[in-house]
């Protein structure tokens, strides 16, 4: 199996949103699913939201593309850090389809007019294990029965758990901006956040930027990826079923999807070179790793 | 009549059985397989799974398809880990030899999925057969200082008819003769191969530039709709994901084996001890965790662990507290871990490879699996062509690893270096066996339900670290042939303290020698009369190929030799 893992690369370093267009109707996903279910529950208070807000506008702006604030990255934090008040913890979304897509039209492989229900939002129970291990997460090792076992072992770790990370992370970001409030800290300019945000605990950093990826790019069930426009903008397809990517004809053999191609390359997709920033850190890393540049 | 499908929570099959031939622990890709067996041959059976499950009617006799519970959702099953071990509540612990101190790490280290299926759910499937050469390694080359190379007990040949009829069953795609150095086969694969990836089609065009002889991989994956599973759509998210169609054949046989109603699988199960009788040759049970956490137990005629390299042995050391271990008169319990040191070439490239298409790996070469004592040539292994096929993944290295923000960060996540325009060269070398290289009981660390966990020391030997500095350039050179603007080799184990290798091999070593081995040429304990080995643990090398296909040709072997130890080989394709 072979999967590209983040941690292949740890060594190698040296290492105000604008309003958006709406996009066309995605069909499955639209807000009247959602709407059928109770509201999901939410943990920051609106001071700490805005504060999240505002660091997380700085560290991924708006511009051409989409930004924490466009994609409503935070809404996907602010549901996980309260996911077990909800009736059914809203932590891994059901499938195995979100209706995004259509079933094939048996005939051609093509598109039919068909989608099938959004099974994402149908999410699944927990089991002992899993639910222990989430508290742990959320709550901190002290929530659950032998959750600090291994306490007094040399290298053990015990957490506060994330939503306390969060609550003291917002409090310990104003206190380095040197703000009383939500409202001076928005105020601030993203490089004077920024400069904040290094100053609080690495664990609260580390969690913020951890948690803005997934909602950057996660499926829209969860909160964030509003609109898809994380994945649209950064070009990522999103979930395929169940129309997938090949398709059978009718004598049987698999074929291209003409509008999204799986073996040749995707003229919408074209090669290009990289921006001058990007090419250089590249480089760099590339050479000191004992690589090589090719052009 | 068989109660199926089953009514009972967290019971899959016939929740009636209370009588059992054999006690098998681990639904995954060897105890599905060997339940299969002994199932369609009428014993019964019962299965331990310490996960859950999430297909919905895989006992279902009623004609159609289990629904997995799987979808392209990388949150889920990437990032929050959903059919994961959770090393925050169930850790283990590594170090790289016994003089660094009782370990040097405690957190997630190798694990494998918790989940009925296993770790045949998250896996791609990859399904080359190893090699002749590989069952005599230990006759091949000699005295390797250091390692502990040894002949299994059982040839190619031997396990071929195994090999034929697991690909049969699984549904393998792939084409006799496209790989110059595989050994002989009896028949061609039952499914063609399925399309190949942009990226196989670029990497390929470089190997082919260089002098190799790229193709498309064998794997479990249905290129056609085969023995009622659909073809598979190259949804995307494939390996790391289980299959939300059910094209992977991750839980083929194990449905199978429920289909017979001889067999009750217990899932949210976790097995916690193997009790023996007096005389200490003999298990009487197995003690278990219920999914409530309680204790319970289990009894049959004959037990087959199946839990996983690592987990098979913590298993046995669990069940001899303040002894050698279970099963352990050679002092080789625990010892020769393997895994694959995969040697990683990335190169970077201006073509937009949309790995989140295909089926995460769709070629490579063989190659680099070189020949025994030819220095030029040494012993590495099979080589993948992977993409990445992640975004929340992608993205993590530019706002996490490198702490970017702002416009820098924007740019990063629009070029996507190191995602969508990464073409990857990965490198399954062959691990030789080192007997320090081994699993045994971490002396202070527990896990939430208070059982010692793990604790894995490894390092690696010279013998893989020389096959990686040959064929390292190499691959920087492929992909220059390619067309890349950048390759380098990543660093090893991707700069991290422990190998990522998925593939947990060894601990449990076969061979016709009680003195030096812990399990015989049939996965059964030369110590332990009913106690047999069918997941990757028994391997006494490691080859240079992904192992599941032949982990699961042992297993069949193994039940086969179960049912009838004259013709294990006859009673292994039965339907159901």
């Amino acid at each position: 199996m072979f999967r590209i893992t983040r941690r292949r690369f740890l060594e190698l370093a040296g290492a105000s949103g604008a309003t958006l267009a709406p996009v066309s109707f995605v069909p499955g996903c639209s807000d009247a699913d959602l709407d059928t279910a109770a509201p999901p529950a939410k943990f920051f208070t609106p001071e700490e939201r805005q504060v999240i807000e505002e660091v997380a506008s700085a560290i991924i702006p708006e511009d051409a593309t989409v930004g924490a604030f466009g994609a409503d990255a935070v809404e996907l934090i602010d549901r996980f850090l309260a996911a077990f008040d909800n009736e059914r913890p809203l932590i891994y979304g059901g499938g195995p389809f979100s209706g995004r897509q259509a079933y094939p039209d048996p005939a051609t492989g093509m598109p039919s007019d068909e989608f099938p229900p959004n099974a994402f939002l149908e999410f699944l129970p927990l089991t002992r294990m899993q639910e222990l291990s989430l508290r742990v997460q959320l709550y901190g090792s002290s929530s659950v029965p032998n959750g600090d076992i291994n306490a007094g072992v040399p290298g053990a770790t015990t957490t506060p758990g994330l939503r306390a990370i969060y609550r003291d992370g917002v409090a310990s970001l104003l206190t380095a901006a040197g703000v009383a409030s939500a409202e001076e800290f928005a105020a601030l300019a993203d490089a004077d956040q920024l400069a904040a945000l290094g100053r609080t605990p690495s664990e609260f950093q580390r969690a913020l930027r951890e948690n803005l990826a997934e909602g950057m790019f996660s499926a829209p069930e969860y909160g964030g990826n509003r609109d898809l426009r994380g994945w649209i903008d950064y070009h990522w397809d999103g979930d395929s079923q169940p129309l997938g990517y090949t398709y059978f004809g009718t004598d049987g053999l698999p074929y291209d999807r003409p509008d999204r191609p799986n073996q040749v390359e995707d003229p919408n997709r074209p090669a290009r070179p990289f921006s001058p920033g990007v090419e250089s850190f590249v480089n760099t890393i590339t050479l000191a790793q004992g690589g090589k540049r090719f052009f | 009549m068989a109660n199926l499908p089953s009514t009972t929570a967290n019971v899959l099959g016939d929740s009636s059985l209370d009588r059992f031939d054999a006690v098998i622990i681990g639904s995954g890709a060897g105890g599905g397989t060997a339940a299969r067996v002994l199932a369609t041959n009428g014993l019964k059976v019962c299965i331990l799974e310490a996960g859950t499950n999430y297909f919905l009617g895989l006992d279902d006799p009623a004609p159609g398809m289990p629904i997995p519970l799987f979808s392209n959702d990388e949150l889920k099953l990437g990032a929050r880990g959903l059919i994961e071990q959770q090393a925050l509540i169930e850790p283990r612990t590594f170090r790289a030899s016994a003089d660094r101190g009782d370990r040097e790490l405690i957190g997630a280290v190798n694990s494998l999925p918790k989940t009925v299926g296993g770790a045949a759910v998250h896996a791609d499937m990859q399904c080359p057969r190893f090699n002749d050469v590989d069952f005599r390694l230990g006759t091949e080359l000699g005295d390797v200082p250091g390692a502990s190379f040894a002949d299994w007990p059982l040839t190619y040949d031997e396990l071929e008819p195994f090999y034929a009829t697991m690909e049969r069953l699984e549904g393998v795609q792939g084409m006799a003769g496209a790989d110059p150095f595989a050994s002989p086969r009896s028949g061609d694969y039952p499914l063609p191969p399925g399309p190949t990836m942009y990226v196989h089609q670029v990497l390929a065009a470089g190997a082919g530039a260089v002098g190799l002889n790229p193709f498309a991989l064998p794997a479990a994956r249905n290129s056609r709709p085969y023995r009622g599973r659909p073809a598979c759509n190259d949804c995307g998210l494939c390996s790391m994901y289980g299959c939300p169609i059910n094209a992977k054949g991750s839980v083929a046989l194990l449905r199978d084996a429920l289909l017979t109603g001889n067999v009750q699988l217990r899932t949210n199960s976790i097995a916690t001890r193997l009790r023996t009788d007096a005389s200490g040759r003999r298990v009487v049970a197995v003690e278990y965790l219920d999914p409530e956490g309680n204790r319970a137990e289990v009894s049959g005629d004959r037990y087959i662990l199946a839990a996983s390299a690592i987990e098979s042995a913590r298993l046995c050391l669990m069940s001899d507290p303040g002894g050698p271990g279970l099963g352990n008169s050679s002092g080789q319990l625990g010892r020769n871990l393997m895994f694959h040191h995969q040697t990683i070439c990335v190169g970077i490239y201006q073509q937009d490879f949309h790995g989140e298409r295909g089926r995460s790996v769709t070629g490579g070469f063989t190659d680099f699996r070189g020949v025994p004592n030819d220095p030029a040539r040494p012993l590495g292994g099979i080589v993948e062509f992977g993409a990445n096929s992640e975004k929340i993944t992608d993205s993590l290295i530019y706002l996490l690893d490198f702490s970017f923000s702002g416009t820098q960060l924007k740019a990063f996540l629009h070029d996507s270096p190191l995602g969508s325009r990464l073409g990857a060269l990965i490198m399954q070398g062959e691990d030789a066996p080192q007997s320090t290289n081994r699993v045994d009981l971490d002396p202070a660390v527990r896990d939430i339900n208070g059982l010692p966990v793990p604790r894995i020391t490894y390092q690696p030997h010279a013998f893989e670290l020389a096959a990686r500095e040959v064929y390292g350039p190499k691959m920087v050179e492929l992909h220059g042939a390619a067309g890349a603007q950048f390759a380098l080799v990543a660093p090893i184990f991707e700069g991290a303290q422990t190998p990522a290798s998925r593939h947990i091999l060894g601990t449990l070593r076969m061979g016709d020698d009680p003195r030096t081995s812990v399990t015989d040429r049939f996965g059964r304990f030369h110590d332990v009369e009913n106690l047999y080995s069918a997941d990757g643990a028994p391997m006494a090398t490691s080859s240079g190929y992904n192992p599941t296909i032949t982990l699961q040709a042992l297993a069949l072997r193994t039940a086969g030799a179960i049912v009838d130890p004259q013709r294990p080989e006859a009673v292994v394709e039965r339907e159901v």
